[in-house]
């Protein structure tokens, strides 16, 4: 091993190698401090060298390995090196190599762990994100590399290689996606980094792990195994090996193949939403009352890489109406709809507007539908479904996006209805109600929460905050102490109206989502006064209105 | 140390390089003959480990007569191809193969001296790769085989691109180290053979036609070898086969070989001449 890696280091580029990955560790250490010192709230951003810098690990790394193996073919040492082990094959430069990234993976992976205990006050399971994340970004992503510079060392003609070698470095580089805008091809099968996976962090969700995306590199790690093995394996078994790495390449096809996570449809390189360009240039519609009241909600949610929904709508008639109209968010895709008897019931689909052809003794109407078009997130990631969204139906058509200020409206029912909700997920759910002991959701509201993720709370003097569990929580407490007590200041008894509310940080993935107040929750950036200005302004003006 | 090759067979796709052979090698020097793609490559790179065989088995033994595997630098191997990182020098080379032969560090330096002296190349310690020509470079690499004294040194085309007073000297280095040891020489220059080599091995398309010493293999030919000049050729009507065409007191003269007896100078018989026999004749 000691000579193999001694081989290694008659290469130049190892020390480009080197450069690299000390930058990437000089990085880590100095965002850490940076965010320490300016005693930021997003203590999460500390990734963002691992997810970020993790190309130019990538590229260098491949770039290493192609010359590396490259060079013991050109110049035909390898055959001689061959013939000192006896029958011990090319398997160990490959190996030395490998145990190089092995090493540093490891060392990067314990240096983050130190850095940000030592920095933060941070939850087992943020450190256990941070990990995964390294282990993805870094690790595998790094097997990528040397086994793809492994299969690129086979082409003999130096121009072709650098050809295609700058071809693989522009497919994983962020300069696909500056070439792609113009040429619109989908390029989800080479989707290597989340830089060019269009998605963005959160505080909820960190930067969760995508299946979709590890199941495309370890596809491409399985194939180039395949060429590794047919190629330069001289064993008479590499067809059976070749086959098993084909094998496991269709397994990571078929993952990849599964329906989308929906959370690359919240990218920052679109100035304009995917949820939002649906909106482009519908025409204007009239809200229409619908002919009943909403008396309840029986919802059943099941979440996994997408939301699939059973909704039953209890409803009162008040007048004599040939259909029935709610609205629904357009991306659900509506599988059935029937009465309380089980009668399937038809209706029309236009955009987030649903039309049921009514009869006289409906009472329960039930919806089943899925998709994971919402637009915010529901998956094994984490959930933000906020309230006033139409992911459930609400009766009646509404204006569901607000064009001019380019944000959904908020949407609540005119009265409190009760609600129950059982969410299927492995995850801890939050929500403006109270779980029984049942596991479901039940309360009477105007409207529905449900958030769940990297999920922090804290209680204080009667008042709920729910923000992400990957910001600064001692800072966050100092804000709402601060916040708080300015609001028991206030004449009026301003106090009572903020018991039994919670006040949920908005995650901010997109322009869509705007600060909204409701009876019991308040939706927010931030739990500082200046943020929570217009909320308290309309309880004070509210209160003065009391006292008249 | 005993190399026991029994029943081996390789194949590349349908291609049989190695067909049933079976060979026994011991202390002393061994030429392989054949044509381009008669297998011998094949066949040294089969003993060396490189490839694996589909058939047959191929045995170590030791001087106690037990099966082994060979350890690291038991064999000292030169391909055919063989080239280095241009940027190294000859001295680093050499200590790079002797750390990956595993020789003990107090005793490298020696030995590189040695191995290097052998060659002739002992002055070049300090030269970079790059500056030295392609007959220094295939020296380097013989010098690189002879590295911790192996057991078993096995040279595939080891002369090629070498001038006459290399090949002589790399005769002479083999005959001065070859005789306690097994040493492999894979060549289709016969006059390499004839001056250096105990036993040859013919092949042709992956199987051994003959294996015995240059004597008994000279002794073995059937036909006739005789010197005739062109003109005499074009009037002869029996069967023959031109082996070689060559100047002779300013008249081109051919060396041809006949089953028949002919009326010409009977020329004594050489390998050379079994050589192109065994190979032209169908197996």
């Amino acid at each position: 091993m000691k000579n193999y890696l001694k081989q290694l280091f008659l290469h130049k580029v190892i020390y480009l190698f080197l450069f690299v990955c000390i930058f990437l560790l000089f990085q880590i250490g100095q965002t850490c401090l940076y965010i320490k010192k300016e005693n930021s709230y997003y203590i999460i951003d500390n990734l963002y060298p691992i997810v970020n810098y993790g190309i130019y690990y990538f590229i260098i790394l491949l770039l290493m390995s192609v010359q590396y193996f490259y060079s013991l073919c050109k110049y035909h040492m390898q055959e001689a090196l061959d013939g000192i082990s006896y029958k011990k094959s090319e398997k160990n430069q490959l190996f030395c190599v490998f145990m190089i990234h092995l090493a540093f993976t490891f060392f990067v992976t314990g240096y983050c762990v130190f850095m940000y205990s030592c920095c933060f006050k941070i939850a087992f399971s943020l450190m256990v994100h941070i990990i995964l994340n390294i282990i993805i970004n870094i690790g595998i992503c790094g097997v990528l590399a040397i086994v793809t510079g492994k299969s690129l060392s086979l082409l003999s003609s130096d121009f072709l290689r650098i050809i295609v070698l700058a071809i693989v470095i522009c497919i994983v580089s962020p300069i696909k996606n500056e070439i792609n805008y113009w040429v619109g091809f989908d390029t989800s099968m080479i989707e290597v980094f989340p830089e060019n996976s269009n998605f963005v962090a959160n505080g909820y969700l960190g930067y969760p792990v995508q299946i979709q995306r590890v199941a495309v590199i370890l596809f491409w790690i399985a194939l180039n195994l395949i060429i590794i093995e047919f190629y330069f394996n001289k064993n008479v078994k590499k067809i059976v090996y070749s086959a098993v790495w084909g094998f496991f390449a269709i397994i990571c096809l078929l993952v990849f193949l599964i329906p989308h996570t929906n959370l690359t449809n919240l990218g920052k390189k679109s100035s304009m939403l995917y949820s939002q360009t649906h909106y482009l240039g519908l025409l204007a519609l009239e809200k229409k009352e619908s002919g009943f009241v909403t008396k309840g909600y029986d919802i059943e949610l099941t979440i996994s890489n997408q939301i699939k929904a059973s909704v039953t709508v209890s409803i009162e008639r008040n007048r004599e109406e040939k259909e029935l109209l709610f609205t629904l968010y357009h991306d659900f895709s509506v599988t059935k709809i029937y009465d309380q008897s089980g009668n399937d019931l038809t209706y029309r689909r236009d955009g987030d507007y649903l039309s049921i052809d009514s009869t006289n003794d409906m009472k329960n109407i039930t919806f089943v539908y899925e998709g994971n078009g919402c637009p915010f997130y529901a998956e094994y990631a984490g959930i933000y479904l906020p309230p006033g969204v139409p992911y459930y139906p609400i009766a009646g058509f509404h204006k569901v996006y607000d064009e001019k200020n380019r944000c959904f409206y908020k949407m609540e029912l005119p009265e409190a209805v009760p609600f129950s909700i059982q969410v299927n997920s492995s995850q801890k759910i939050y929500s403006n109600l109270s779980m029984d002991d049942s596991g479901s959701f039940k309360g009477c509201v105007k409207e529905v929460m449900l958030l769940s993720g990297f999920v922090n709370e804290i209680d204080y003097e009667g008042c709920r905050f729910l923000f992400p569990a990957t910001y600064d929580e001692d800072r966050i407490l100092k804000d709402i102490k601060e916040t708080v007590n300015k609001f028991q200041d206030f004449k009026g008894g301003l106090k009572e109206s903020l018991t039994d509310k919670i006040f949920v940080w908005i995650p901010g993935i997109n322009a869509a989502d705007r600060e909204a107040y409701f009876d019991d929750l308040v939706m927010c950036y931030m739990f500082k006064e200046e943020y929570l200005v217009n909320w308290y302004k309309e309880q004070y003006i509210q209160c003065l209105n009391d006292l008249k | 140390m005993k190399i026991i090759m029994k029943n081996v067979e390789k194949k590349f796709g349908k291609n049989k390089a190695l067909d049933n052979l079976s060979i026994r090698f011991e202390n002393g020097i061994y030429g392989i003959l054949g044509t381009n793609g008669a297998g011998k490559t094949t066949l040294l790179r089969c003993i060396v480990g490189i490839y694996d065989i589909e058939k047959g088995a191929i045995g170590f033994v030791d001087n106690q007569g037990e099966f082994c595997s060979p350890g690291v630098g038991t064999i000292g191997y030169l391909p055919q191809k063989f080239g280095i990182f241009k940027n190294m020098s000859v001295r680093d080379f050499m200590l790079y193969f002797a750390g990956m032969k595993e020789i003990e560090k107090e005793k490298r330096d020696k030995e590189i001296e040695s191995c290097l002296k052998l060659v002739n190349l002992d002055d070049r310690m300090k030269t970079k790769i790059k500056k030295l020509s392609g007959g220094m470079i295939r020296r380097l690499g013989i010098a690189q085989a002879l590295l911790g004294q192996p057991e078993i040194l096995i040279f595939d085309e080891p002369t090629t691109g070498l001038d006459l007073e290399e090949r002589m000297r790399f005769k002479k280095i083999i005959s001065k180290i070859g005789r306690d040891r097994i040493v492999i020489i894979s060549t289709h220059i016969v006059e390499d053979m004839e001056a250096l080599c105990d036993k040859v091995i013919i092949m042709k398309n992956g199987v051994k036609i003959i294996e015995d010493t240059i004597n008994n293999i000279v002794n073995s030919g059937k036909n006739h070898v005789y010197e005739v000049k062109e003109e005499q050729l074009k009037k002869m009507n029996s069967d023959y086969m031109v082996l070689k065409i060559y100047n002779k007191n300013g008249y081109p003269v051919n060396r041809i070989m006949s089953p028949e007896k002919l009326s010409f100078e009977e020329e004594p018989v050489t390998l050379e001449d079994i050589y192109f026999e065994y190979v032209s004749q169908k197996v």
